[in-house]
C-alpha cells in the first residue's frame, strides 16, 4: 500500500472512531437530559449545524448590540447629569433676565434623561427575545428558532406613520 | 383627557406618564398587563397607550379585546413598542390600533402621535 493510501485509511479510521464516540456521547447525554452538549455536537456534525453555528454568531452580535446600547445610554445620561449640575451652579449666580433660559435648559436636560432611560426596557425586551431563541435552540436545536428574532427595521417609524396615515377607520365604529 | 397606560415594565410606565405630563396631560391611570387594563377601562378613558410585549396578554391581544367591549369600541389606542417589523405594524392596524410609536421616543414625538390620532390622521379618523 502506498503511503498516501495508508494515510487516507488511517484518517478515515480515525474519523469513524471519533464519529462513533460522538454518537455514544450523544446517546448518553440524551438519556441524562443534557441537551446542551447535543446542540454543540450537532453544530459540527449535522447538516443544520452550520446554520445553528451561524445563528449563535447572530445572537452574539445581538448581545454585543445590547451591551453597546447600554453603554451609549449610560454615557448620554451621565452627560445630561453633568450639564444639569453645571446649569444648577449657573442658576445660583444668574441674573434675573437669564434665569428663565437656564431653567428651560435644565428642564430640557431632565427630559433627555427620562428619554434615555427607555434603554432599560428596550434592552430587557431584546434580552428576553434572545433568551427565548437560546431556549428553543437548546431543546429543539433548530435554526428555525431564529425567526423569532426579527431584525430591527431602521425606518419602522416612518413606515408606521405612512401606513397609519393612509388607513381608513376599521374597528372603531 | 384621561390616558390608560399599559406596560408590564414599571420603569416604562413611569417614563410614559412623565412624558405625558411634559406635554400637558396630567390625568393617567396605569395597568401592568392586558387583563388589568380591560378591568380598568371605562367611559372616562380617552386614550389607551399600550406596550406590545407583555406576558399573558400582549398589546395586540389587548387591542383586539378592547374593540369587543362597549367602552373600548371607539377609544383610540396608541401602540408603543420596540417591534419595528412591517408585518407587526400591519398586524397592529388589523387589530384596531390607531397609532404606532417605536421606542425610544421623545415627549415631542409622543405629542405628535397623540395629536395625529385626535386630528383624524390616524386609523381611527
Amino acid at each position: 500500500m502506498r503511503k498516501s493510501d495508508e494515510l487516507l485509511y488511517d484518517s478515515e479510521a480515525s474519523l469513524r472512531l471519533v464519529d462513533r464516540a460522538i454518537h455514544e456521547l450523544k446517546r448518553s447525554m440524551a438519556d441524562t437530559g443534557e441537551h446542551e452538549w447535543v446542540v454543540l455536537d450537532d453544530s459540527v456534525t449535522e447538516p443544520g449545524g452550520f446554520a445553528r453555528a451561524d445563528g449563535l454568531r447572530q445572537l452574539d452580535a445581538r448581545l454585543r448590540d445590547v451591551s453597546a446600547t447600554t453603554e451609549t445610554a449610560t454615557t448620554d445620561i451621565l452627560d445630561c447629569v453633568s450639564r444639569a449640575v453645571a446649569l444648577v451652579e449657573r442658576l445660583g449666580t444668574a441674573a434675573d433676565a437669564e434665569r428663565d433660559a437656564v431653567l428651560a435648559a435644565l428642564d430640557n436636560e431632565l427630559a433627555l434623561v427620562t428619554t434615555r432611560l427607555q434603554f432599560q426596557d428596550i434592552t430587557a425586551q431584546e434580552l428576553g427575545r434572545i433568551a427565548g431563541v437560546l431556549a428553543a435552540m437548546r431543546v429543539g436545536a433548530t435554526p428555525r428558532a431564529l425567526t423569532a428574532l426579527p431584525e430591527p427595521q431602521r425606518d419602522a417609524q416612518a413606515f408606521a406613520d405612512r401606513v397609519f396615515g393612509q388607513s381608513p377607520a376599521r374597528k372603531t365604529a | 383627557m384621561r390616558f390608560l397606560v399599559v406596560d408590564d415594565s414599571t420603569t416604562m410606565r413611569r417614563i410614559m406618564i412623565n412624558a405625558l405630563q411634559r406635554i400637558g396631560y396630567h390625568d393617567a391611570i396605569e395597568a401592568s398587563n392586558g387583563q388589568e387594563a380591560l378591568a380598568r377601562l371605562d367611559a372616562t378613558v380617552g386614550c389607551i397607550i399600550t406596550d406590545w410585549n407583555m406576558p399573558e396578554m400582549s398589546g395586540l391581544e389587548l387591542a383586539q379585546s378592547v374593540r369587543e367591549t362597549p367602552a373600548g369600541r371607539r377609544v383610540p389606542i396608541l401602540m408603543v413598542t420596540t417591534r419595528g417589523a412591517r408585518e407587526d405594524i400591519l398586524a397592529a392596524i388589523d387589530a384596531g390600533v390607531n397609532g404606532y410609536l417605536v421606542k425610544p421616543f421623545t415627549p415631542s414625538v409622543l405629542k405628535e402621535k397623540i395629536d395625529r390620532i385626535f386630528s383624524g390622521a390616524g386609523a381611527a379618523a
